[in-house]
């Protein structure tokens, strides 16, 4: 059963869980997300002096590093389209159950539904029991507005503060209905902390073609293409920091949990920018010293309207 | 927007409404009784099944005064409520044909008709009436109205059915333009600051006719304002958009030209006339989904998060059930989905 809205506003506004404020509120400061792999297996055990983050082009000082113990949120998007009628989405269900297992006490999830018509199926909160009931209303139907969904969670974010965001969007397709264009969601994506893992079944992933579908191909700024060439999941994930996997539909349930665990060995880097303007563009670049190792984070973030 | 088996009326239920409703009044005279329906098609918007059970147990010769004098040349009726009782006759046969009392379903289907032929005269109105054919026709196909098929026969030859179908035909396509291989072999699209397949340059001169034939069809400039924004001519698909925000009577259309008049504001770098014009769309057709993201992905991308956030948590993305209405999503699609679907939108429609 669908949530009403009303319902569903006070309950976003009131589901409150235990304060496990861990993390240190700093004023302007800047919150980075990174995860730290050395082949596939995430590094551990790094303190702030092992990273060396510059915010565009200048070096700055780590304010602090956590690890663990900062509870995070995690907003499940979910692609219910018409194609995923039948065994699809039984094997989405089954995965968003494990993400959901994978949560620990502090943690917080809600989830949201995507055919062509948006539709939150569980407000912020920390009942497993409440979530996977939503699980088991997922219902297939309509078209993809996965741009559109991209963005609408997003925006809704949780509202409990100092807390990590994560965003697993799961398509099994292309856009083919959004009202807006897909550097809406990419653009967003530069100005919020929540990191995106985008999740897309090999089976039905399609190459990027120049067509129109049923989207609007309104341009909200100069330059812009009507249509483009870009992956958007791929283009979404690199932006915030996070990865673009694929998978086959039976193994959707271990990416999930993946996406949950990796999450969870992530470093958030905090550091008040000096020496860089207080608005526009912020190009971020995060290494560890001496170490050959990967680093996967955001690019960068914008400040200031734009 | 398709209604569940449990959300159909049946007919006991139906006429124990009525029944209940008009036990409860005096006998009528044909004036009475013609206040009575106008009555009911005014509850149908909100209450349809209440208002369908109603006038299933007014007596018939009283709904046919009340039909007369709804059709006639000088009546006062609406069309928003010549629509209202086009869609309640409609509603009540597709029952009785379940019911398997054909002879009765096709008494009220006869009386849509003469509803729609009368609601049909208000030439933008004459869209609404030819997508509602559409769904009478679906539901012949699907068997769901066996009669049904001899409506067919006779609606094309109405005046104003011409000018529909030549909306429906650009409408075709629109679409073909945007599926892949619009461009042909070779062509490629992606990246293309402008959007100009072949099939939209034949659509264009169809919604020019229109707009020619019947200026009060403003859903045409919509649909043409579209394909030229699509191909770079943002002058004229601005001045295309704003006659129909300014002219059209239906919701649904000022609706969708208020939303591209917005997203044209905010590539020219105007984010104030772009939040003028999508609040102005969510005036006419209000929680859309399609003008609460874009008025969200606005207010987000100046900063404003806050704003984002209570636009999309407001209503927006919090759409009761059943799935919210956005005219959006009946834009492009064709005719040929489930009647059910596109009666559903209509019904909606006159919500607004």
């Amino acid at each position: 059963m669908r949530l009403c809205a009303f319902g569903l506003l006070l309950a976003l506004v009131s589901m409150r869980a235990p304060q496990p404020q861990v993390f240190r509120s700093l004023a302007d400061a800047v919150r980075v997300d990174v995860l730290v792999t050395e082949g596939r297996r995430p590094i551990g055990g790094l303190r702030a002096t092992d990273f060396e983050l510059r915010d565009s082009g200048v070096a700055q000082t780590i304010d602090d590093v956590q690890i663990v113990e900062v509870p995070f949120s995690m907003m499940l998007a979910l692609d219910t389209s018409s194609s995923m009628e039948g065994r699809p989405l039984r094997d989405l269900q089954d995965a968003a159950r494990a993400a959901i297992d994978a949560l620990q006490p502090g943690d917080r999830a809600a989830i949201l539904s995507f055919g062509e018509a948006i539709e939150p199926l569980a407000p912020w909160g920390a009942d497993r029991a409440a979530l996977g009931s939503a699980v088991s209303h997922l219902q297939a139907g309509g078209a993809t507005s996965l741009f559109d969904a991209a963005l609408a969670a997003l925006v809704a974010r949780d509202p409990e503060s100092g807390r990590r965001h994560l965003l697993i969007l799961f398509t099994d397709g292309t856009d083919t209905s959004s009202w807006l264009p897909d550097y809406a969601a990419w653009d967003l994506a530069l100005r919020t902390e929540v990191v995106v893992y985008c999740v897309a079944t090999e089976a039905k992933r399609m190459p990027p073609v120049g067509a129109l579908y049923r989207r609007s191909g309104i341009r909200l700024a100069l330059r812009q293409p009507v249509v483009s060439s870009i992956d958007f999941l791929q283009e979404l994930a690199v932006r915030t920091g996070g990865e673009h996997l694929t998978t086959s539909a039976g193994g959707l349930r271990r990416t999930f949990e993946r996406i949950v665990t990796d999450f969870r060995s992530r470093y958030v880097l905090a550091y008040t920018p000096r020496g860089v303007a207080a608005s526009g563009w912020h190009p971020i670049d995060v290494r560890v010293k001496g170490r050959s190792v990967k680093v996967t984070a955001r690019r960068g973030y914008e400040r200031g309207p734009r | 927007m398709r209604a569940g088996p449990a959300a159909r009326p049946t007919i006991l239920t139906v006429l124990a409404l009525g029944c209940a409703v008009f036990a409860q009044q005096p006998q009528s005279t044909s004036a009475r009784s013609i206040t009575d329906y106008r009555l009911i098609v005014s509850l149908y918007p909100s209450h349809h099944n209440d208002a369908i059970g109603r006038m299933l147990a007014m007596p018939d010769g009283d709904v046919d005064a009340a039909i007369r004098d709804a059709a006639r040349t000088e009546s006062h009726w609406t069309p928003q409520e010549l629509d209202a009782a086009m869609l309640m006759h409609t509603e009540a046969a597709l029952v009785l044909f379940r019911e398997h009392d054909d002879a009765a379903g096709m008494k009220h289907l006869h009386r849509a008709q003469d509803l729609g032929d009368a609601a049909a005269r208000d030439p933008e109105n004459s869209w609404f009436v030819r997508r509602w054919y559409a769904a009478i026709t679906g539901a012949s196909r699907a068997g769901a109205a066996p009669g049904a098929s001899v409506l067919a026969n006779r609606l094309p030859q109405q005046v104003w059915y011409r000018h529909t179908e030549m909306i429906d035909r650009a409408r075709y396509l629109e679409r073909q333009g945007a599926n892949p291989g619009a461009f042909g072999f070779g062509q490629q699209a992606a990246d293309a600051e402008l959007y100009e397949p072949p099939a939209f340059l034949q659509a264009v001169p169809y919604y020019e006719s229109v707009l020619i034939g019947r200026p009060a069809l403003l859903i045409a400039a919509v649909h043409l304002g579209r394909l030229q924004m699509l191909r770079g001519r943002n002058a004229d698909a601005r001045r295309l958009f704003a006659s129909a925000a300014a002219g059209s009577a239906s919701s649904v259309t000022r609706y969708l030209a208020h939303l591209f008049l917005g997203s044209l504001d905010e590539r020219d770098g105007h984010p104030d006339a772009a939040e003028r014009h999508y609040r102005a769309a969510l005036a006419a057709v209000p929680g859309a989904q399609s003008g609460r993201l874009a008025l969200a992905a606005l207010l987000a991308r100046s900063g404003n998060s806050a704003g984002a956030e209570k636009i999309l948590l407001g209503a927006g993305i919090d759409a009761p059930a059943p799935r919210s209405f956005d005219p959006w999503w009946a834009y492009l699609p064709g005719d040929d989905r489930d009647f059910d679907v596109i009666l559903a939108e209509l019904r909606t429609e006159i919500r607004q």
